[in-house]
């Protein structure tokens, strides 16, 4: 197979725009196509590229698990999305807007997995980062403006930290752009700070998350489930690339971030419960998901012999929360607007209950693979938390589904289109099917079917469920007070844009600054009038004997 | 035979603009359609003599034509890398720039002059590309402050007769500055013709006093055409001119040419050994620093677009400033390639602006609420070129950004990265929000003037064709530059090649 192949990646999307722009109406329903060709080189990578009138280095490939694992449930996950958002967005009048954003985060989030230099992987991650921004605000009003803005000026702030990290790290390893060299150059301090602070922002783990529970509710159903399913795994990945495998400095950063990560995965839950909206709800699940990943990025630092099962555990938990997550924010879409029947509640809640870690599911075999890893770690007395957090997850999705329920329209039921359905069921079945046609998944899930795996799995759930139904029967209402938390945020993010609106510094009056001048001008004339030709020759003079005598 | 026509053709590339412009000025108001195809007919000439020229000097030729004008220094014209590098970014813009024109002053009064005027100034950019060493430089370099003196004050009224008289002030003074330590370095050693690592290397213990008072005048002197502050203040005044002239002054002519002498004197006067060892790097290299944030902080204010992009210059131009200060390899290539980068964006930039104000008469950036929705070529050509300013792969101006940032790191001076980060986001600071307004805010119900330019639809007839062909051309060309960077035919691959003759000599 040519490998040329790869170019097809970026190039599909993007053909795919530029074709829009002439047929937008016939076109739209046949844009998820342009995930094709990266699911295809997913299944069947061909050589690795190297395009080196690009920049010198570059190279595009997926030949690891990870990479091959992530460029297939990004193209299914942004697939899927594409074909609903088409049917969703049949009537909205900036269709156009929509989809040239839509394609161009698409290439991006492409493009960063396939990165395999360091000037791709930024190239991707820009694009998507800020192609993003127009999803976000996409629905009129306050709330996206609000929440595009705050993502826009945390998107770019990532991204100069990123840029100074990127550069610092190049420098360090002697000019060398291809990521696999970075594996094994040592890190600075900076360096490290740098690229965890910047990617940080785009992956949305406590204490960085503020701007990805107001943008991802705020965008329509599709591009939540891209942004929360996809695009939030890219900053994770960066770390993974950039940062070198085995590094003192990091190991002993090990532990703090194991501490934000657990931080962050029960943060998300506690901040998810107290939610009024199922998406935003949702979100808060990202944030409590992103840290488990976090979770396995540092017990990776922490153990850098365990480095290869590390790396199948991220790219199991990638695709498995990936693909979930997305399921719901698409399902929390439908129910918002069709009334659905019993069955499509129960597809629901199979990505939900798999997020949480239910047999039979991606979600338990992915629980399992990480309890080893805790256990064989420095840190096997954390594994408790996980049993804990199972717990968590289990009640912050099952309120989210009942959020749903509640906010459903009061129409008769009715099924959704088939353009939504058919991608929504696709994505809700992946958590059940994914494990028989993947044999590292069908692996870990084998691990988790003998009987005390199974109860271990079980009850943590069991346990949520008891709690959620005595909370639904006893029909207990939120405080007021939890309800309108402050939001300092937000109120940060008007407050820079409202300095840089009216920058502090006054403007200066140019009629004094002018007339000031003109006296000047005015005095300097008439003090040389007749006499400045001569002088002019004399400063010359001067200056020639100057050189003259040095 | 061939030594002929050698010696020749860059007094041809001088008098292929400056001849045409002489006619121009005999021609009459109503002449249109002779003064169109001379115009035309001009640009194009001197794209294929560059064309020429770029094939010539890639198989090793020499193009040069000496006379002799002063005892130690005759006026000679000569294309070497560096030179082609400005001298195709011109010729390229020029041809783009003239069609704009057409189209932007369609109808208008004393087409003549302006043409007229337009040519010479270009015939003096030129001039100032070519100049073999520093008498030709400064003969060029003052004649090019007289022809655009007239570009300026075009429209007449009272603004620009202010901004003319502030232009003159600062140029001419600037001049005369550049002609002292010209002067000074003249009677030191006589003005040889530039040469890659400086030609003051035998010289440099017997005078150091006076070779650091000469640095510190010719800087000062072609500071005020680049902008650097304090000696920036005529730029954003100079904005009152007709957009192709500020297209013409921010990308090319004026503002380039400052730069381009500040890169002359550093790499082919002084030479890089020679500035380390007067220690001239680190004041010009902290004052480009400052520059590019000043310049950035004070754009942030204006609420005016063209005072805005005006400001935006000030702080773009000084990267090549900090690159040339940088004193390292790869820094350097950085510096040369964002002498072409910046010009392609920044002209981008100003045929927007002006597109915005002739078609729908947007000036102010309040005005430009939605304007997406009516002019969505110009606007994503405007966007395209606001992320490139910003810095935003895979754009040209992240490509100079990135190698400046690396050889920044590579000579050590660490700092600058912050510059770098900062400038990024103050950039990101002014233009976002513009791309915000022309996008994503509801349009008016009325445009403050709208003119009937083109059929009136979004698209490609959103306004006349000769303001938007070069618009498209000139975004297409940023792009390109950006993403086959690596490419032998890039600027920055020329750049690269500039640089290896000047650091392995």
């Amino acid at each position: 197979m040519s490998a040329l192949l790869w170019l097809l990646i970026p190039l599909a999307p993007l053909l795919a725009g530029a074709l829009l722009w002439r047929w937008p109406e016939r076109l739209a329903p046949w844009l998820w196509l342009s995930c094709l060709p990266a699911l295809l080189l997913s299944l069947w990578p061909a050589p690795a590229l190297e395009p080196g009138i690009l920049w010198p280095g570059a190279a595009w490939a997926a030949e690891d698990l990870l990479s091959r694992a992530w460029l297939a449930f990004s193209a299914l996950l942004w697939g899927c999305a594409s074909r609903y958002a088409c049917t969703d967005l049949v009537d909205d009048q900036h269709q156009f807007r929509f989809w040239s954003c839509w394609l161009l985060s698409l290439t991006g989030n492409l493009l960063l997995v396939i990165a395999q230099d360091a000037g791709s992987f930024y190239v991707g991650f820009s694009l998507m980062s800020l192609a993003a921004y127009g999803l976000i605000v996409h629905e009129r009003g306050p709330k996206p403006r609000q929440a595009g803005r705050l993502y826009l000026q945390l998107a770019v702030l990532g991204e100069m930290l990123i840029f100074a990290g990127m550069l610092l790290r190049i420098h360090e390893s002697g000019g060398a752009l291809d990521l696999a060299t970075w594996q094994s150059v040592p890190v600075g301090t900076l360096t490290a700070a740098l690229v965890i602070m910047g990617f940080g922002l785009k992956a949305g783990f406590w204490p960085l998350h503020v701007w990805l529970p107001l943008a991802h509710p705020a965008a329509p159903a599709a591009a939540s489930a891209v942004l929360s399913g996809a695009m939030i795994k890219a900053g994770i990945l960066g770390m993974w690339r950039f940062l070198p495998e085995q590094d003192p400095l990091l190991q002993s950063w090990a532990m703090p971030l194991l501490a934000i990560g657990t931080i962050s995965a029960f943060y998300g839950v506690a901040l998810g419960l107290i939610q009024i909206k199922a998406k935003s709800a949702l979100a808060y699940s990202s944030v409590s998901q992103i840290g488990y990943l976090l979770v396995i990025v540092a017990l990776a630092w922490l153990h850098p012999d365990a480095r290869p099962a590390a790396a199948v555990l991220l790219a199991l938990y990638g695709v498995h929360h990936g693909l979930a997550k997305g399921a719901l924010f698409m399902g929390a879409g439908l129910a918002a607007h069709y009334r659905l029947g019993a069955i499509h509640w129960l597809l629901m809640t199979l990505p939900a209950l798999a997020l949480a870690g239910l047999p039979f599911t991606s979600g338990a075999a992915v629980k399992i693979l990480l309890k080893d890893t805790v256990y064989a770690s420095d840190v096997s007395h954390w594994s408790v938390l996980l049993t804990l957090g199972s717990a968590a997850t289990a009640l912050l999705v099952l309120r989210a589904i009942w959020l749903m329920w509640r906010n459903q329209p009061e129409a008769p039921a009715a099924s959704p289109p088939a353009g939504q359905w058919v991608p929504w069921v696709l994505l809700c079945s992946m958590p059940a099917l994914l494990p028989w046609i993947w044999p590292e998944l069908r692996n870990a899930l084998l691990a988790s079917l003998p009987l005390k795996p199974l109860w271990a799995a079980m009850w943590p759930l069991l346990g949520a469920t008891v709690t959620a139904w005595a909370v639904h029967v006893s029909g207990w209402q939120l405080p007021a007070r939890l309800q309108t938390l402050p939001n300092p945020a937000r109120a940060c993010s008007l407050r820079l844009k409202r300095m840089l609106q009216r920058p502090p510094v006054p403007q200066a009056h140019p009629d004094i600054q002018r007339h000031r001048w003109r006296d000047i001008e005015r005095r300097w004339n008439h003090l040389w009038s007749g006499g400045a030709v001569a002088v002019s020759a004399w400063i010359i003079i001067l200056l020639l004997l100057l050189g003259w005598l040095d | 035979m061939t030594g002929a026509w050698t010696t020749f053709l860059p007094l041809a590339l001088v008098l292929s603009s400056l001849l045409p412009g002489l006619i121009i000025f005999t021609l009459r108001e109503d002449q249109v359609r002779l003064r169109i195809s001379l115009n035309l007919l001009a640009a194009t000439l001197k794209l294929c003599l560059v064309g020429v020229m770029l094939w010539g000097v890639d198989r090793g030729l020499s193009f040069r034509f000496a006379i002799d004008f002063l005892p130690g220094g005759g006026l000679v014209l000569q294309a070497d890398a560096t030179s082609l590098q400005f001298i195709t970014l011109s010729a390229v813009l020029w041809l783009a720039t003239t069609v704009y024109a057409i189209g932007y002053l369609e109808n208008s009064p004393l087409r003549s002059r302006f043409f007229g005027y337009f040519s010479l100034c270009v015939s003096a950019t030129m001039g100032v590309a070519l100049a073999g060493n520093m008498v030709t430089f400064l003969l060029f370099y003052e004649l090019l402050t007289l022809a655009t003196f007239p570009l300026v004050v075009h429209r007449g009224s009272k603004k620009a007769l202010h901004a003319g008289r502030v232009y003159l002030a600062y140029t001419m003074g600037g001049g005369a500055l550049l002609l002292m330590g010209v002067a000074l370095l003249h009677s030191l050693i006589g003005s040889p013709e530039f040469q890659p690592g400086g030609y003051l290397g035998p010289m440099l213990d017997a005078h150091r006093p006076s070779l650091i008072l000469a640095f510190a005048l010719m800087i000062a002197g072609l500071g005020v055409k680049a902008a650097l502050i304090p000696l920036h203040g005529w730029l954003p005044q100079a904005m009152v001119a007709p957009a192709p002239v500020s297209a013409l002054l921010h990308a090319v002519a004026v503002v380039k040419a400052g730069a381009f002498g500040i890169i002359r004197v550093v790499f082919d006067v002084y030479g890089v050994e020679q500035m380390q060892a007067l220690g001239l790097a680190t004041p010009l290299l902290a004052l480009a620093a400052a520059t590019i944030l000043y310049g950035s902080l004070k754009a942030l204010q204006q609420q005016e677009l063209k005072k805005r992009l005006a400001y935006s210059t000030i702080s773009q131009v000084s990267y090549i400033t900090l690159g040339v200060a940088l004193l390292g390899p790869l820094a350097a290539v950085a510096a040369l390639a964002h002498l072409v980068h910046q010009g392609l964006m920044k002209v981008t930039l100003f045929y927007c602006a002006g597109n915005f104000a002739e078609t729908l008469g947007i000036h102010r950036i309040r005005e430009m609420d939605g304007v997406g929705k009516r002019m969505p070529v110009t606007m994503t050509a405007f966007t395209l070129g606001a992320l490139g300013m910003i810095g935003v792969p895979p754009t040209a101006g992240f490509i100079t950004k990135w190698y400046l940032g690396i050889g920044a790191l590579d000579v050590g001076q660490d700092w600058v990265l912050l510059v770098l980060v900062a400038s990024g986001l103050l950039n990101a600071a002014y233009f976002m929000p513009l791309i915000y307004r022309g996008w994503f805010s509801a349009p008016p119900a009325q445009w403050p003037e709208e003119r009937n330019l083109g059929n009136g639809k979004p698209g490609l007839g959103e306004t006349h064709w000769m303001l938007l062909a070069p618009v498209i051309f000139t975004t297409v060309l940023s792009l390109l530059v950006g993403i086959f960077a690596n490419t032998e035919l890039s600027p920055l691959a020329w750049s690269q090649l500039i640089i290896d003759r000047q650091f392995d000599p």
